[in-house]
């Protein structure tokens, strides 16, 4: 462990939507920096809620929510997206990509959004486009055919791994994946969860992956449940 | 930065949507060309209605009204309360300030047609449109007392050429009692269209139309060649006229020979000034041309109304787009800026498009209209009021977007990451 502020630390963090009862409300939670987690949720468990504090889209009531040494509630609302653009990379259950953009364009497109990231990617391959490819290429799209369908014909299973090489561009410093894999098959969600566990690990990413299928659980260095850490009973988190 | 991710991903996601994108920007387009046709097309009619008679000073008729005198003279409606004597014309010719003068003897038609009785000085003297004058599509000027020449929809509309021989009716009606047949008349000459009552004219020599209600048998005069005037000498001078239209020598002596007529002695005459009364009868009829304007500003209402459609419905797909959007950085006001762009730029092409489609839509049409409506189009060049409709139509499109695009702001606040099918 270094000296470095952990990648994610929760401390007393409580929110709750509109005037309804708090759906989180976490006394500790710590991620270290490049640690790779594990965290179960099911549905209801207050994930979306716990993904929304750590993004940066949604800002604790009470409790700190630090990120990458930030934290977060003390950020206005167009410095926490600008945060969220040049340190978080997300991969979402389905439909992550942008059906009217390329394979690359949609790679490439988190350095559009935040400065740091294209000069990271440019730093890295030299142009965010050859990083794209550089990624791209890593996880299976080596071939120039394959690169050039459109999105929309891509295999779920493709569209994840597209989805991970734009999560990845630009080296942010956490990676948040929120059941990727609910969409795969069996094998090849084990599969996936190397790949995306190895690439993040190889460019010192934090990963955070939430998920319910406990099976994928050994491919990380620590797994935790969500109903462990939140004091707000699973029935009634959102 | 953020502002060229904005227009580049509006327009990339607009070319996705190219099917429903290109019929909004159809439908927009079509509406703006309708609004900036109909302009165009009011002005045009408004130009050539006021130059259905160009280059005359004045015209002259028994008293009555202006508007009266007007439409019976120059448009062949309605009918002369009474007439001017042959010899009231001769003094108002034989003024020194008249350049020349035009007689025109009105009353009688054929098959629906007016006739109109003339002399010579008709052809070379009567102007329409901007200073154009009367050209023979056919034949030649008359010179016998039963010589006649037709305007372009009487030889088109009856399949008359010339050398064909017709018979004129006294009185107004299709169907006359009395019908002149004793006197047939030679067609020597068919008109080019001018798109002005010429048209509907027959036109022959005032002598033909006195040999026509001559008490003995017309057709002693048959082939008899008329003067310069358009009289035969004698038995067949006309004893009135309906009305005569007046060429002076300078522009400046216009109202002074108006008050000489208005104050004849004689006889009660009135003179106009066809312009002036051609602005007022327009006057009368232009309230439609208003309404078609106005009617031309709803289509455009309801274009963008087609837009806003397609916005709003097209958004519930759109949610997860946002949240991706909203995963890489981008703010709720990114996600409203993006749906105000696509609207502005949907509305921009649409609107550019629409003028120019008009604009070469109507250069194209230009000889057809002409030859078909006589009504002659200046060569347009798109001017300021193609250039406010673009923007109005492009800010307008813009605003009503605020209302997808408020939605949309609002989704993506409340969906914040997740992802919502």
């Amino acid at each position: 462990m270094t000296t470095e502020p952990p990648a994610v630390r929760l401390a007393n963090a409580v929110y709750g939507y509109r005037a309804g009862p708090p759906v989180i409300d976490i006394a500790e939670f710590a991620v270290s920096r490049g640690e790779s987690l594990f965290l179960e949720g099911p549905s209801g468990s207050g994930k979306s809620t716990l993904l929304g504090l750590v993004g940066g889209i949604l800002t604790p009531a009470e409790g700190t929510v630090e990120v990458l040494g930030e934290s977060l509630g003390e950020l206005g609302a167009a410095a926490r997206d600008r945060f969220r653009a040049d340190r978080i990379g997300f991969v979402f259950q389905m439909f992550n990509l942008l059906p009217y953009l390329s394979m690359v364009d949609n790679v490439v497109l988190p350095c559009r959004f935040s400065r740091a990231r294209a000069e990271a990617a440019i730093e890295s391959a030299g142009s965010p486009r050859e990083e794209a490819l550089r990624l791209l290429g890593r996880l299976g799209f080596a071939s120039k055919a394959l690169r050039e369908r459109r999105v929309t014909e891509l295999s779920i299973g493709q569209q994840q791994r597209v989805a991970v090489a734009r999560a990845l561009i630009g080296r942010p410093s956490l990676v948040i994946a929120d059941e990727p894999t609910s969409a795969l098959d069996a094998n090849a969600r084990l599969r996936f969860v190397d790949l995306l566990v190895d690439e993040c690990t190889s460019v010192g990413s934090t990963v955070i992956f939430v998920s319910h299928d406990a099976a994928l659980a050994p491919s990380f260095d620590r797994n935790m449940s969500i109903g462990a850490i939140n004091r707000v009973e699973a029935d009634d988190a959102g | 930065m953020r502002g060229r991710v904005l227009v580049s991903l509006a327009v990339r996601s607009l070319a996705n949507r190219r099917l429903t994108a290109g019929l909004t920007v159809l439908s927009v387009a079509v509406s703006v060309a309708l609004l900036i046709g109909v302009d165009r097309l009011r002005t045009e009619a408004r130009t050539s209605f006021t130059s259905t008679i160009s280059g005359a000073d004045l015209i002259v008729g028994a008293r009555s009204g202006p508007i009266n005198l007007l439409l019976y003279s120059v448009f062949r409606i309605g009918d002369a309360t009474n007439n001017i004597s042959w010899a009231s014309y001769g003094e108002i010719d034989a003024r020194p300030e008249v350049a020349w003068t035009i007689p025109i003897s009105l009353g009688d038609a054929h098959r629906g047609f007016r006739v109109l009785g003339t002399d010579t000085g008709y052809f070379a003297h009567y102007r329409f449109g901007r200073e154009r004058s009367l050209e023979f599509a056919e034949g030649e000027v008359f010179t016998r007392v039963n010589d006649a020449v037709l305007g372009a929809d009487v030889a088109s509309a009856l399949g008359y050429a010339v050398g064909d021989r017709i018979i004129v009716s006294h009185g107004i009606g299709d169907v006359s009692f009395e019908q002149h047949d004793e006197l047939p008349f030679l067609v020597t000459g068919v008109l080019r269209r001018t798109g002005t009552p010429v048209d509907r004219t027959v036109h022959v020599t005032l002598a033909g139309i006195e040999a026509i209600h001559a008490d003995d048998d017309p057709r002693q005069y048959a082939g008899q060649r008329v003067d310069a005037t358009g009289a035969v000498v004698g038995a067949l001078e006309p004893e009135a006229i309906t009305a005569c239209i007046v060429g002076l020598k300078s522009r400046l002596m216009v109202f002074g020979l108006q008050r000489f007529i208005n104050e004849f002695e004689r006889e009660p005459l009135m003179a106009i000034v066809p312009g002036v009364t051609l602005q007022q009868l327009w006057e009368l009829v232009g309230v439609a041309e208003t309404a078609l304007l106005g009617v031309s500003a709803f289509v455009i209402a309801a274009g963008l109304v087609g837009l806003l459609t397609t916005l709003l419905t097209s958004l519930a797909e759109r949610r997860r787009e946002m949240a991706v959007l909203r995963s890489m950085g981008a703010g709720p006001g990114m996600v409203f800026g993006l749906l105000i762009a696509e609207a502005v730029i949907l509305a921009g092409i649409a609107a550019v498009a629409g003028v120019t489609a008009i604009h070469a839509g109507m250069f194209a049409a230009r000889p057809f209209v002409l030859e078909r409506f006589g009504l002659y189009l200046a060569p347009g060049i798109p001017g300021w009021f193609d250039g406010a409709v673009v923007v109005v139509v492009t800010f307008a499109a813009g605003l009503i977007a605020a209302l997808p695009a408020w939605r949309a702001y609002r989704f993506s606040l409340a969906d914040g990451l997740s992802i919502r099918t």
